[in-house]
C-alpha cells in the first residue's frame, strides 16, 4: 500500500472534480509502485511517464521513480537524464544523488573530482530549490538591512560588526542578482547524451566532418537548437549533433 | 584567351541546339500548351499524404510512416520552377518539422529481419530528390498514379517510430510548398526563364493514433519489456569443462520489434551456475547477451532452457513466451574431490541499497492537485512577482523600520506634543474608572492640551481668555471654563450637578474640543517651517 492516508481522506471527501481526479491519480501510483515491485519495470516507467503529464503531480519524486525504472532496464543514459531532472525539483536529495552516481558508474562517466572553491559555492547555491534561495536571500538582506539600521541608531561605534551586516547584505544582494539574471536571462541548459554514442560535427549536416564523439550519459551543455540539430559544448570538444541523441536535463 | 573564347561558344551552342530540361527526371519533353493550367486548381496539382498500416499501436510497437507525394508529372515539367539553387528531381519542399524527431516517440530503426510491407509499386527501384525540411532527400518513386486523366509522379519517405507513452499520439498535418510560373521568356543562357512566379500550398491531413499501453493481464513472469515477435536460441562456446571452469553462454534474439528497449532475459534455474558477468550487443537485426558462466558442481548436466517472453501486437494481440533449448554439458569433477575454491562473488552478497545498489522507488504523494501544484512548481519556478516582492521586501521593511525610529526618537523630542496629541485618550481612559475625579481628569485634559505640566494651573479666572489665546473660539472656551468652574465648585462644596450628567457634559465638550485643538495643531504645523 502506498500512501493509504491520503487516498483515504480522498475517498471520504467524495468522489468528482479535484478529488476523484487525485484519487485516479492515487490508484496509477500504486499501479506503478506494484509494477517496479514486480520487476515490471517497463510499465512501471509508462505508468510514471503518464503521471507525470498529468498537472501538478510530485514531479521530482516521479523523475526518480522514473530513473530507477530505467535504471532496472539498464538504460542507464535514460536514468541519468531523469535523476539530474528529479534534482533539480529536489536538490538536496541524497537518495538521488546516490543512484545517479551508480548510473553513472554503469556508463563510467562518474567524475569525484576535487572541486575548488567557486564550484563548491555554486554546489551550495544550487543546492536550495529557488523558492528556498529567494528566502535565504531576503532574509540575509532583512538581517544585513535590520543590523545596519539599528546599528546607526545605537551601536554605531562597533564597526567590526556594522562590517559584518554589510557583507550578509552584499552576500543577499549576489544571490539576488543571481536570481534575477538566472529568471530573465537564464544559462544554456544542460543534456545528456542518450545515444550510445553521439558524434560532434563542424556544420549542423550530417556530411559534415565528425570533431568529437561523446558516449553515453555524458553531461554537456546546450547552446543552441534547431529542429533537428543542436550545438553542444563539453570541456573536450564541442560542435552539432543531432537533437534525437540528447535529452535536455531541464 | 581564344581557348577560353572557344569553350564558351561551344558551350552557348550546345544550350542552344539542344535545350536543357530544368527537370530531365521527370520530363521527356518541354511542352508548349500551358492552357491546361487554368483549367484546373493548381492545389489539385500536387498531394501529401501520411500513411499508418493501422490507427491504433501499443507503446512500444514499431509505428511505420509513409509520408508520400505526388506531382501532376505535365503541370510540373511546364509550369513549376526550380525551388532552389540546386536543381531538384522533383521541385517541392515539404514541411514536416516533426519526421526526425516525433513527440512521445523515439526513431526506431527497422531490423534487417523484419519485413518490409507492401508500399506500393516501385518504378525500378528509382529514388528522386526534394526537400523535406531542410534536408534533400530521396524519395523512392512508386508506380505513376492516374487521377482524372491527369498522370501524377508518386514519391515515397518512410520512417519508423516507437511510442514510449499511452495516449492519443497527434502526428501534424504535412505541407508542400512550390512555386510555378504562367508564362517564361527563352534565355540564351539560363534556357526557360519564368516571367512571373506565384507560390503555392498543399496540406496534408493530420493522423491521429491511440497508443495503448501494454495489457497487464496475462503477463508472464520473464516478461522484460519486448515488444514484438522474436525467437531466441541459444549456444554455448564449450561443452566439455571442469568444475569452476568458465564458458560463454550466447544467447541471441532476433526477431521483428525494437530490439533495443527490453531489458535481458532472466536466468531461472541457473542455481548451478556462477554467473561471472554479461555483455550485451546490440545490433540492428539482432541483440545478443553473452554470459560467462561456470558450473558450480559436476552434477550439472546441462545449460537450463532460457524463457523470453515478448508482447506480440499483431492481429491476435498477446504476451508469448518462446524459450531455448537446453545445451548438455560435460562436467568433471576436480581431481581428488578437492573443494572448488570460491569465485568473485560466490555466496550470497547482501543488496544493500545506497551501498551496492540504488535507493528504491519514492511514494508519490497525492493530496490534492493544487498543493502539489505548488509543490512541483514552487521548486522549479518562481514566480516573477513572488520574485521581486522577495527581494525588494527587506529594503521594504528595512526603510519602514528607519522611519518608524525616525518618527519614534521625533515623538521623545516633544514630550509636551505628544502629550498634547495623546490627552483625548488619556480623559476617555480615564472617565471610564469608577470614583472618577471628574474635575481633576477634565483639568488635566485641558493642561496637556495649553501645555501646561500641571492640571491645577489650568484652574485660574482667566482660563477661558487662555484657551481663545491658544486658538480655540470664545464659544466652546467659555464653556470649558465654566465646566471646570462648576466641576471644581461641586468638588469643594458648592452646587453639584448630577454626576452623570457630569460625566456626559465633560465627553461631550471634550469631543467638541478635540477637532478643534487638532486643526488648531494642524494649522501650527503648516506655518512651522
Amino acid at each position: 500500500m502506498m500512501a493509504p492516508l491520503p487516498l483515504l481522506i480522498a475517498l471520504l471527501l467524495g468522489p468528482g472534480g479535484p478529488a476523484g481526479a487525485d484519487i485516479e491519480a492515487g490508484l496509477e501510483a500504486n499501479r506503478a509502485g506494484n509494477a517496479y515491485r514486480a520487476g515490471r519495470f517497463e510499465e512501471a516507467l509508462v505508468r510514471y511517464v503518464d503521471l507525470l503529464a498529468e498537472p501538478g503531480e510530485s514531479e521530482g519524486e516521479l523523475l526518480y521513480n522514473m530513473g530507477n525504472c530505467a535504471y532496472r532496464l539498464e538504460r542507464y543514459a535514460e536514468a541519468v537524464l531523469y535523476y539530474r531532472r528529479a534534482l533539480v525539483r529536489l536538490p538536496r536529495d541524497g537518495e538521488a544523488v546516490f543512484n545517479l552516481r551508480m548510473a553513472e558508474r554503469q556508463l563510467n562517466t562518474d567524475s569525484e573530482a576535487v572541486e575548488p572553491f567557486i564550484s563548491a559555492l555554486q554546489a551550495l547555491a544550487g543546492s536550495f530549490t529557488l523558492g528556498e534561495f529567494l528566502l535565504l536571500i531576503g532574509a540575509l538582506q532583512g538581517l544585513g538591512l535590520v543590523g545596519l539600521v539599528l546599528l546607526r541608531r545605537r551601536y554605531a561605534a562597533h564597526s567590526g560588526t556594522t562590517a559584518l551586516m554589510v557583507v550578509l547584505v552584499l552576500v543577499g544582494l549576489a544571490g539576488a542578482v543571481r536570481l534575477v539574471h538566472g529568471k530573465w536571462f537564464p544559462g544554456p541548459p544542460y543534456g545528456v547524451v542518450l545515444a550510445e554514442e553521439i558524434t560532434l560535427r563542424s556544420e549542423p549536416h550530417s556530411a559534415m566532418p565528425t570533431t568529437y564523439e561523446l558516449e553515453a550519459g555524458t553531461v554537456l551543455r546546450v547552446l543552441e537548437m534547431s529542429d533537428r540539430w543542436m550545438y553542444v559544448s563539453h570541456p573536450e570538444g564541442s560542435g552539432w549533433t543531432e537533437r534525437a541523441g540528447v535529452g535536455i536535463v531541464d | 584567351m581564344r581557348g577560353f573564347s572557344s569553350v564558351l561558344l561551344v558551350w552557348v551552342w550546345i544550350w542552344v541546339c539542344v535545350g536543357v530540361c530544368p527537370w530531365p527526371s521527370l520530363c521527356q519533353s518541354a511542352p508548349d500548351d500551358l492552357s491546361d493550367a487554368t483549367e484546373t486548381a493548381v492545389e489539385d496539382r500536387a498531394f501529401v499524404e501520411l500513411l499508418v498500416p493501422r490507427s491504433t499501436y501499443f507503446v512500444h510497437e514499431p509505428i511505420r510512416l509513409r509520408l508520400r507525394i505526388g506531382v501532376d508529372v505535365r503541370f510540373f515539367c511546364d509550369q513549376v520552377i526550380q525551388p532552389f539553387r540546386r536543381r531538384l528531381d522533383v521541385p517541392v519542399h515539404v514541411q514536416a518539422s516533426w519526421f526526425e524527431n516525433l513527440t512521445g516517440t523515439l526513431p526506431h530503426e527497422e531490423g534487417a529481419a523484419m519485413p518490409a510491407p507492401p508500399t506500393g509499386q516501385s518504378a525500378g527501384g528509382e529514388r528522386l530528390s526534394f526537400v523535406l525540411n531542410d534536408t534533400v532527400v530521396e524519395a523512392v518513386h512508386l508506380a505513376d498514379r492516374l487521377v482524372e486523366e491527369r498522370t501524377f509522379t508518386v514519391l515515397e519517405i518512410e520512417r519508423s517510430y516507437l511510442p514510449i507513452r499511452a495516449g492519443k499520439l497527434v502526428i501534424p498535418a504535412p505541407a508542400l510548398r512550390f512555386a510555378y510560373a504562367t508564362r517564361f521568356r527563352d534565355d540564351l543562357i539560363n534556357g526557360r526563364v519564368p516571367k512571373d512566379r506565384f507560390d503555392a500550398m498543399v496540406r496534408g491531413r493530420t493522423l491521429e493514433l491511440l497508443i495503448r499501453p501494454l495489457p497487464v493481464e496475462g503477463r508472464p513472469a520473464e516478461f522484460t519489456g519486448a515488444v514484438g515477435d522474436f525467437v531466441v536460441n541459444a549456444e554455448a562456446d564449450r561443452h566439455d569443462l571442469d568444475v569452476g571452469e568458465s564458458f560463454r553462454l550466447i544467447v541471441r534474439i532476433e526477431g521483428r520489434g525494437d530490439l533495443k528497449s527490453f531489458g535481458p532475459p532472466r536466468l531461472s534455474g541457473f542455481e548451478r551456475f556462477h554467473i561471472f558477468g554479461r555483455i550485451e550487443k546490440k545490433r540492428r537485426a539482432h541483440r545478443t547477451f553473452i554470459y560467462d558462466l561456470a558450473p558450480l558442481g559436476a552434477d550439472v548436466t546441462e545449460v537450463p532452457s532460457i524463457r523470453f517472453a515478448f508482447f506480440d501486437p499483431g492481429p491476435s494481440a498477446g504476451y508469448h513466451t518462446v524459450q531455448t533449448e537446453a545445451i548438455p554439458l560435460a562436467v568433471r569433477a576436480p581431481p581428488g574431490g578437492a573443494r572448488l575454491a570460491a569465485g568473485p562473488g560466490d555466496g550470497i552478497v547482501p543488496i544493500v541499497p545506497g551501498e551496492n545498489d540504488i535507493f528504491g522507488p519514492k511514494p508519490i504523494a497525492v493530496a490534492g492537485a493544487a498543493s502539489s501544484r505548488l509543490h512541483g512548481d514552487a521548486a522549479r519556478a518562481l514566480n516573477p512577482a513572488a520574485l521581486i516582492a522577495g527581494i525588494i521586501a527587506p529594503w521594504l521593511a528595512a526603510v519602514g523600520l528607519l522611519y518608524w525610529l525616525h518618527a519614534r526618537e521625533k515623538r521623545r523630542g516633544d514630550p509636551d506634543g505628544a502629550r498634547a496629541r495623546g490627552a483625548a485618550a488619556a480623559f476617555r481612559a480615564s472617565v471610564r474608572r469608577r470614583h472618577v475625579k471628574l474635575a481633576q481628569v477634565f483639568a488635566e485634559y485641558l493642561a496637556a492640551r495649553l501645555c501646561r505640566s500641571a492640571a491645577a494651573a489650568v484652574i485660574v479666572p482667566d482660563l477661558a481668555a487662555r484657551l481663545e489665546a491658544a486658538g480655540l473660539p470664545a464659544d466652546p472656551a467659555e464653556r470649558a471654563a465654566a465646566l471646570l468652574d462648576e466641576l471644581v465648585a461641586a468638588r469643594y462644596g458648592g452646587p453639584a450637578l448630577a454626576e452623570s450628567r457630569d460625566l456626559n457634559a465633560a465627553r461631550a465638550l471634550v469631543d467638541e474640543l478635540e477637532p478643534l485643538f487638532r486643526t488648531i495643531d494642524d494649522e501650527r504645523k503648516e506655518q512651522t517651517p
